[in-house]
């Protein structure tokens, strides 16, 4: 069972309470942007196997969307963290790197 | 609506005597705190909890969201008075009395029978008297908060409040006691 803590309300949610809103931190591209960068806002998303940032929902919680940093694997949590950002914070990084050296997501690392 | 209770090895009890306001407004704001707080006259409830002063309830929803509970001879002159303290400020404040529904829970093992519905901690250590939780009980959204060691209260929507009765009569029915 996955058990994530909400920034917002700071209560342990398991999955059954949240809502998956897969892939965080991505950048949109709307009208005037190339064929190529819409397609990949559309479609184009990482589906790793170890690391991964995503995006969840507190949905029977406080209804909040935030960020949460997990290993797809082990169901690992390194950390969660608040959407209002555009890269994952500084505590979220340096969590991830003690546990697993040298990791790279995307343009993170 | 009518005050339906059943006797198990918890008492489940409807309350229909209840107002309930949502507030939606920035709850960070100190303009909104003291607004709040001249008009209710109940303390400002910190995150995850709850505020109870002379029957009026402050609960704590989300960082935008508060509930304000009343019984209902208070509050039309609640409602007035929230209205008139928040004039001027960027809030939302609804009447949300018919779109719920109440249910308390009493005895002394009410944390077992919560713990029972909602996949929450309900250890005293990580949910003590005065908390206030928004959850699922099993298929439908809720809330929780616990008014004393012994007295827990059950908010849910209406439209699912034969549900929610329903699934705590079964959860308290006597012979399906857990007692761990």
């Amino acid at each position: 069972m996955l058990i994530l803590n909400c920034p917002y309300c700071g209560r342990e949610k398991d999955e059954t309470e949240l809502a998956a809103g897969g892939e965080a931190h991505l950048k949109r591209f709307g009208p005037g942007s190339s064929d190529q960068d819409f397609e990949g806002y559309l479609f184009d998303r990482a589906n790793p196997k170890g690391l991964h940032f995503e995006r969840w929902r507190c949905a029977a919680g406080c209804g909040k969307w935030f960020h949460a940093a997990r290993c797809t694997a082990t169901l690992e949590v390194f950390g969660t963290y608040k959407a209002q950002t555009l890269e994952p914070p500084k505590t979220i990084r340096d969590a991830i790197t003690a546990k697993r050296p040298g990791w790279s997501w995307r343009n993170f690392s | 609506m009518s005050d339906r209770e059943f006797q198990g090895y918890v008492h489940v009890r409807q309350d229909s005597g209840q107002c309930m306001f949502t507030l939606r407004a920035n709850l960070a704001s100190t303009k909104i705190k003291a607004a709040v707080k001249s008009a209710t006259g109940v303390a400002f409830p910190n995150r995850g909890l709850c505020e109870v002063s002379e029957g009026c309830t402050l609960a704590w929803m989300s960082p935008d969201e508060l509930l304000i509970m009343v019984p209902t001879a208070q509050a039309q002159k609640l409602l007035t008075g929230l209205e008139a303290a928040l004039e001027g400020l960027h809030v939302l404040l609804e009447d949300v009395s018919d779109a719920r529904a109440k249910f308390i829970l009493s005895g002394a093992h009410v944390r077992e029978v919560l713990g029972k519905l909602a996949p929450m901690d309900c250890h005293p250590a990580q949910f003590p008297v005065g908390s206030f939780n928004r959850t699922r009980f099993a298929q439908v959204a809720g809330a929780v908060f616990m008014e004393q060691e012994d007295l827990i209260s059950i908010i849910c929507f209406r439209s699912v409040q034969d549900y929610v009765f329903t699934l705590f009569c079964d959860a308290v029915a006597p012979g399906s006691e857990v007692l761990l």
